[in-house]
């Protein structure tokens, strides 16, 4: 084992943002929109931390794929104790474009070339909410997954994962390496701060491209529109039970 | 999909500015918590909407890149400098020369001082240690201060 | 210039303000009352009661951490976890 982990952390919109579609409906407003990590990922950053700190780990990769502003988030992860990032740069067209698979293959390929005994990831992106890239690169790598994760021990060269799962919650223990999904309650992230933010300034990011690790990015799907959710409609205020009844009949719900 | 929208929490980078200065903190001014009834009304972009410069000339794509963009030149710095000190409401740009003193010229306070100094800081994309940030009071001097750091010379 | 807890001082507004850029109420809104609390203790020169406004200051840090963690574990919850009403 190597002890080293490979967290990914991707940017996405903020989450206190509002959202707007485009005009045409090809997708989501983006320019001069906060953008920050995406806060699955900050708490898959903060768990390779911990491991660190608790020194089980000898070191933590942030990975980020996207253009120039993806090294943003990664130095948000390196301000939260990462050890290092690597930014993957995809832009243009094929960033429109990059999904999970192509994340995955980045990931799997990056995740061999490191040699890591570990890949930590946020459960899902809160824009595109596709919850499928730890999934992926497991199988991709055919590693063990332990997804959506609520807690995590490591036990040797095993890993012990207790999972979300509907109404309750699943132990598992893997081997590794193996690739996790964070869900929320898996720790509380601590926060960049400023002189963390400073100091990560010295840390190194090493610039590649997805060509350099052999991984075609050209996706197969196609985005036809977006659009927003159905506007809720507005209520109303009854004064009498009679008054409500025949509100009902008028909308022939009864 | 990404058009979930949902949002309670809107931030509004309201650009209004009313601006109400004084100067001179003395140099033992201390801290205090931030709850208290402001009188004054102290607006800036600095530190706040303010995205650097390189990221609004090169438009969407290109934002940052510490290294990898065209090297800077001492007019560049100067530019940039100038730029981000035009944006903030309490230097009227008219007044605003490479010599301008922040205090005795530009009737700016030591708190304000240090927000320029961040200003500097994101726009540049490196740590100004307190020490020497304390002595930049001048556009010139932060120029010098930056090509210094950078290695850059005419 | 010389008071040894200056630079504490100003490392802390700086800390300040930089969390003040994700202050629900807007960054302008707590710049503002930022300022006016550091200025409000400008003549104070009392080693001892400085150092006891810049642990109120780290305080208020602590919170405002607290405070912006909670709120997007919140929206987080009620996004993902809660049943469409």
């Amino acid at each position: 084992m190597t002890g080293r982990v490979l967290v990914g952390v991707k940017r996405v919109i903020d989450y206190a943002v509002k959202i707007r579609v485009k005009p045409d409906n090809t997708g989501v407003v983006t320019d001069g929109v906060k953008h920050s990590m995406n806060p699955f990922c900050e708490i898959a950053v903060e768990e390779a931390v911990r491991l660190k700190e608790k020194k089980l780990v000898k070191e933590v990769v942030a990975v980020s794929c996207g253009p120039q502003q993806a090294q943003e988030t990664i130095r948000t992860a390196l301000a939260m104790g990462a050890d290092r990032g690597i930014h993957v740069e995809v832009s243009g067209k094929d960033y429109e474009s990059l999904g999970p698979l192509q994340v995955s293959k980045i990931l799997a390929a990056l995740a061999k070339k490191e040699d890591a005994s570990l890949v930590i990831l946020g459960k899902q992106a809160i824009d595109d909410d596709c919850n499928q890239t730890g999934q992926m690169t497991a199988a991709l790598l055919d590693w063990p997954q332990g997804t959506f994760a609520s807690e995590v021990t490591l036990e040797g060269d095993k890993l012990k994962v207790v999972r979300e799962i509907d109404g309750g919650l699943e132990t598992i223990k893997i081997n590794m390496p193996a690739v996790v999904t964070a869900d929320l309650r898996l720790n509380t992230p601590r926060y960049a701060t400023l002189p963390n933010i400073m100091k990560a300034k010295k840390k190194k990011i090493a610039n590649v491209k997805p060509g350099d690790l052999g991984v075609d990015v050209s996706s197969r799907v196609e985005v036809l529109r977006v659009d927003e959710p159905p506007q809720r409609q507005a209520g109303m205020k009854v004064e009498s039970v009679e008054e409500l009844v025949g509100k009902l009949k008028e909308a022939g719900r009864i | 999909m990404a058009a979930r929208v949902l949002s309670r929490c809107v931030r509004t980078l309201s650009r209004g500015a009313v601006v109400f200065n004084r100067s001179g903190v003395s140099a033992a001014a201390a801290a205090a918590a931030a709850l208290p009834l402001s009188r004054g009304r102290v607006f800036s972009h600095l530190a706040a909407g303010h995205k650097p410069l390189l990221a609004q000339t090169l438009g969407g794509l290109q934002r940052r890149s510490y290294g990898d963009l065209p090297p800077l030149t001492l007019e560049s710095i100067r530019d940039r400098v100038l730029y981000v000190l035009k944006l903030y409401d309490k230097i009227n740009p008219e007044q605003l020369q490479v010599t301008s003193h922040f205090m005795k010229d530009l009737g700016l306070d030591s708190l304000d001082q240090v927000e320029i100094i961040m200003a500097m800081e994101d726009e540049f994309g490196f740590e100004i240690p307190d020490a020497e940030a304390e002595k930049l009071m001048t556009p010139e001097e932060i120029v010098q201060y930056i090509a210094d750091k950078k290695d850059v010379y005419e | 210039m010389s008071n040894p807890l200056r630079g504490e001082v100003i490392r802390l507004y700086k800390n300040l303000l930089y969390l003040g850029r994700e202050y629900p109420k807007g960054t302008v809104y707590f710049r503002e009352r930022l300022k006016s609390a550091f200025l409000k203790n400008r003549d104070v020169t009392d080693p001892e009661k400085i150092r006891k406004l810049i642990d109120r200051g780290e305080f208020v840090i602590k919170e405002l951490e607290a405070l912006y963690f909670l709120r997007k574990y919140r929206a987080m919850k009620k996004r993902y976890y809660e049943p469409e009403h």
